[in-house]
């Protein structure tokens, strides 16, 4: 009984001490802005000056009178449809980087090379390679005498242009995050399955997957809000354009808040985002843990 | 102790075997695996390539030849360019102060939230959780505007401390792969060092945060890569010229479209990837090394 | 167990960590001092201009040249990437940390109504050639540095190649592209439309040469459906259409943009290209000669008989804000800074077009395109009414040229698109 009690309070003084800083610093740097985002977006703030109060204006005239907004929308969802197909991809590299394969090594450092270089360099490397005009890959494909392709200048296929950088940057990301998993599971229990005879695939399935749940169902998370949340690769290498064709979200709303002076439409927009990035998370938890069972 | 010997040793035999069997009957297998990476490896290192020669070559070069050529004399114009105009020596300290302050700040306060929230039961646990996910969601450049007025207020703005109160903070991320880390270390460990004596401080500080420094330091490269490429929290908390990180020098050399340029830009870039390679090989011995495996077994 | 010697060098670490965040948290910059006029005052200045920065602070020092004529007041200036100047300005508005004396983008100009304080009675003011032009309710909150005209640059030897003349209307200038397309060794207008800005020559400016009012588009504000054909904005916009649809401007103009255009341009790959006189010093900067450039105002009239008009804007709005602690110390120092011989060495050195009375202005360079050709200039200003339609309905001219680059959409759908959305916006902001 003492020692119940003693224990009791050494673990409510560990909560606290240990809690306190990343209480203090999430309710001012993450609370606090999120309050003043709502509710900024019963406003009409254009940035500067001061601003009218108008209830839900700014949610009616996005939910019902902004088809550019759900277009946008739609090229959020190519980004986010191509990088979950590659997750199993990228789960099946970890999987072999985890001392499967010669030269393992530098391969895990090439992987992870792309995401070291600056995202905005990133973004003009691409630029480069994709132009029309002398771009790496027209000029490959001239050599092989075929078409130059528009690959930024195309509206039906510039978003699939940029969904590749994003998955040339992030899929490194996602494969050191796996592999990390794999290094915590204790090693006999890869080792007893070899033994058994099972193949790599079944021992994968069966004795690996269950043990990493938890980074598996971060990585799809991260993934639903990186796929709503892109920006710099479509604001930088194309501004949206041509012509809005590959606007996101993300972008949308910079735009709103500094070109078109509407702090108050880009804070509601930025609340529906979030809206947005909760359901769909929601949705894929529920489809994951069902298919586990 | 004598039954556990003869386990391993039987273990070591028939991995013997069976990886001798494989071995003859995988090398098929084991020659498309490595022509797998290297074809990443291409795909990976090509736009580097281009990167790493655009920054040797000069802008009506870089309007005439191919992409793909080759630099025919190592021009430093462009390096020399961004040395001179961009103050790096002073980019570098505070990049650096930035990085290793908010890594380190970042990966206790990180370990010490993932404790609390794996090893224990609180009743706002589901909350605060809830605040996490909140966190990572928030838009970034909209809320900038909102924590701005707060930076101000709080004095931190130009210094170097406004920056380090954004990154040092966990996130998410960070909580989830600690779990999947904590998830493999059995409760049995935390309660056999209670029964020697051990308070929940102790098992933390030498237990649990040695069993699960691969994650910390995966975290770390990832966290460091983080703070040494963002560009707009820099830019926009510490204006001042002797505040300039690594990151808002290269964010200068592309910002004025008229006057910046493909060749600059490159050297730039080529640049700032050097100290984030640097603390990359530095990390990379924690990630790769058998911690964990030697701390189990006990 | 566990390393003894891992678990000291992270204490070590966690040492030096708190003790470099010390360190850190202590390096404030310096703060502003305020106080009576006779007492040490620090102005903060910001600008977003990169020569006009190394200007300031290296050529000619101005925090030097100040303290000469007021010792107690020192000038700090920072400098801010310009795409980001306009949004950080604002940011810092949010908090009141507004520099002390500043230059605000003329498109911006309108927002700032209510922040800046009015310069009406400055010197400074009476002074300015320009200064009274820009007014935003009824005030002169900024005053204009320099002025810039629009020009087609071009390179002499392709012109000299093909035999070619400058063109001096529409058709002549058309048909000047067509013939360099037809050598298919160049392209005729080099025109970087993945960027969006770089048409703005053309489908920002043009409506206004084609009205020959800058403030046309103000003008279109207080109609219900401007973009009805025979209008200027349908006539221009007829015009631009034309050019495009000749593909003279590469055979994908949306595949490249403004880094590649000027790269092109000054390796002679090019023919053509639209810019302002701000362009030059970027040639030069890259090795361009003078020899081989050529300018010339671009001409947008249909018959030599018609009116030449030409743009002229007036840029760098040099403003105080209200919240500025030390307004008297700035009023005086922009009486000073365009009152004075630093504003005509200054404009000099940079090869800009002053604004002031008096100040002499010769440039050799951009003469000749004025050469036998009576330009009108029509000074460019955008003021609220317009600015509150052009934010409720998102009104993007450069995009819209990059749809008429792309080709895929008529001009007439694009314009009854733009009447019904114009219309709708009109009635939202009147209705506010």
């Amino acid at each position: 009984m003492f020692k119940n009690s003693k224990l009791k309070a050494q673990k409510n003084l560990v909560l606290v001490t240990f809690l306190i800083i990343p209480t203090i610093l999430i309710s001012l740097f993450v609370i606090y802005p999120l309050i003043k985002l709502i509710f900024l977006s019963f406003t009409d703030w254009d940035g500067l000056n001061t601003y009218n109060y108008v209830g839900l204006k700014n949610f009616k005239k996005i939910i019902f009178d902004s088809p550019e907004v759900w277009s946008a929308f739609k090229n959020n969802g190519i980004y986010f449809l191509f990088h979950l197909l590659f997750i199993p991809i990228e789960l099946f590299l970890a999987f072999l980087l985890d001392n499967r394969v010669r030269g393992c090594k530098i391969f895990k450092t090439i992987t992870f090379l792309p995401y070291m270089i600056n995202g905005v360099a990133v973004s003009c490397m691409f630029i480069f390679l994709y132009s029309s005009q002398g771009g790496v890959l027209n000029s490959m494909l001239q050599y092989f005498h075929l078409n130059k392709v528009r690959w930024l200048s195309d509206p039906s296929i510039v978003n699939y242009s940029l969904t590749a950088v994003s998955l040339w940057r992030f899929s490194g990301v996602h494969i050191i995050l796996f592999l990390a998993a794999f290094q915590s599971l204790p090693k006999d229990m890869t080792e007893a399955a070899v033994i058994d005879g099972a193949n790599s695939f079944q021992q994968f399935q069966k004795i690996v997957l269950p043990n990493i749940k938890p980074v598996v169902e971060i990585v799809l998370f991260l993934n639903v809000r990186g796929a709503l949340q892109v920006f710099d690769i479509p604001y930088v290498m194309t501004g949206g354009g041509p012509n809005h064709a590959s606007e996101t979200f993300a972008v949308q709303t910079i735009n709103t808040a500094f070109q078109y002076n509407n702090f108050g439409m880009a804070s509601a927009m930025a609340v529906v985002l979030m809206i947005i990035i909760i359901v769909i998370s929601i949705i894929q938890q529920k489809l994951f843990n069902a298919r586990e069972r | 102790m004598q039954g556990s010997d003869k386990m391993e040793a039987k273990i070591e035999s028939n991995k013997k075997t069976s990886f001798k069997t494989i071995k003859k009957k995988a090398n098929g297998w084991e020659f498309l695996k490595v022509l797998l990476f290297v074809f990443i490896a291409a795909i990976v290192i090509l736009p580097m390539l281009i990167t790493l020669f655009a920054s040797f070559k000069t802008l009506p070069q870089i309007g005439s030849e191919s992409a793909l050529k080759p630099p025919t004399t190592l021009n430093l114009e462009n390096y020399k360019d961004v040395i001179k105009s961009s103050h790096v020596f002073v980019g570098l300290k505070n990049s650096a102060i930035l990085v290793v302050v908010s890594v380190v700040i970042n990966s206790l306060l990180s370990t010490m939230v993932a404790y609390c929230l794996t090893r224990f039961n609180f009743k706002l646990k589901k909350v605060y959780l809830a605040v996490f996910l909140i966190g990572m969601i928030i838009p970034g450049t909209v809320t900038e505007i909102s924590r701005f007025g707060l930076m101000v207020n709080l004095h931190v703005y130009d210094t170097l401390l406004a920056p380090i109160l954004i990154y040092a903070g966990a996130d998410l991320m960070q909580i989830y792969i600690y779990n999947q880390f904590l998830s493999q270390i059995p409760i049995s460990v935390d309660e056999s060092a209670m029964m020697d004596g051990a308070s929940y401080f102790t098992i933390y500080w030498k237990i649990i945060f040695p069993m699960v420094l691969p994650a910390t330091a995966t975290l770390g490269i990832l966290k460091a890569v983080d703070v040494l490429n963002d560009m707009y929290i820099p830019f926009l908390y510490m204006p001042g010229a002797n505040h300039k990180t690594l990151s808002t020098m290269l964010f200068n050399c592309i910002q004025d479209p008229r006057t910046s340029s493909v060749p600059k830009l490159s050297a730039a870039a080529v640049l700032v990837m050097i100290p984030t390679l640097a603390i990359y090989f530095i990390f990379q011995k924690f990630i790769f090394s058998d911690i964990t495996a030697g701390a189990v077994k006990e | 167990m566990i390393k003894k010697s891992l678990l000291k060098r992270l204490s070590l670490v966690l040492a030096g960590t708190i003790l470099l965040g010390t360190v850190a948290g202590c390096s404030k910059s310096t703060s502003t001092s305020k106080g009576s006029s006779d007492e040490p005052v620090t102005l903060k200045l910001a600008l977003w201009g990169e020569g006009d920065y190394k200007y300031l602070t290296e050529t000619n020092n101005l925090t030097e040249a100040y303290k000469k004529d007021h010792p107690n007041v020192t000038i700090e200036i920072e400098h801010i990437a310009p795409k980001e100047y306009d949004n950080t300005m604002k940011i810092r508005n949010t908090a009141n940390q507004l520099p002390d004396v500043f230059p605000i983008r003329q498109a911006q100009l309108s927002l700032y109504g209510d922040v800046m304080v009015p310069l009406n009675d400055l010197k400074a003011t009476e002074n300015n050639l320009y200064a009274k032009e820009t007014m935003i309710k009824g005030n002169v909150i900024g005053i204009p540095q320099a002025a810039f005209n629009e020009f087609v640059f071009y390179n002499k030897n392709i012109f000299k190649e093909y035999n070619l003349q400058v063109p001096t209307t529409w058709d002549e200038f058309l048909k000047v592209c067509q013939t360099i397309k037809d050598g298919k060794k160049y392209i005729p207008l080099l025109l970087g439309g993945s960027d969006g800005w770089p048409d703005y020559p053309f489908n920002e400016y043009m409506p206004m040469l084609e009205a020959g009012d800058g403030q046309y588009y103000n003008k279109m504000a207080t109609m219900d459906e401007p973009f009805t054909k025979g209008q200027p904005f349908y006539n221009a916009y007829e015009k631009i259409q034309k050019l495009y649809d000749a593909k003279v401007c590469g055979d994908d103009p949306l595949g490249y943009g403004w880094d590649q255009e000027r790269a092109m341009f000054v390796a002679g790959k090019g023919a053509m290209m639209a810019a302002g006189s701000w362009y030059k010093d970027d040639y030069d900067q890259n090795g361009g000669k003078d020899e081989d450039l050529g300018v010339f105002l671009l001409p947008t009239r249909n018959t030599k008989s018609d009116p030449f008009y030409t743009t002229a804007m007036t840029e760098f709005f040099w403003g105080i804000p209200k919240t500025c602690k030390n307004q008297k110390e700035a009023k005086e120092f922009l009486e000073w800074f365009f009152g004075g011989d630093y504003y005509a060495q200054m404009v000099g050195s940079l090869k800009q077009k002053p604004t002031v009375k008096g100040v002499k202005y010769d440039d050799k360079f951009f003469a000749q395109a004025f050469k036998g050709i009576d330009a009108k200039p029509v000074t460019i200003f955008y003021d609220d009414a317009y600015n509150k339609i052009m934010n409720a309905m998102k009104f993007d001219v450069k995009g819209i040229g990059q749809q008429m680059m792309g080709g895929q959409t008529s001009l007439d759908s694009i314009m009854n698109d733009l009447n019904a959305q114009w219309k709708k916006a009109r009635r939202e902001v009147t209705n506010k």
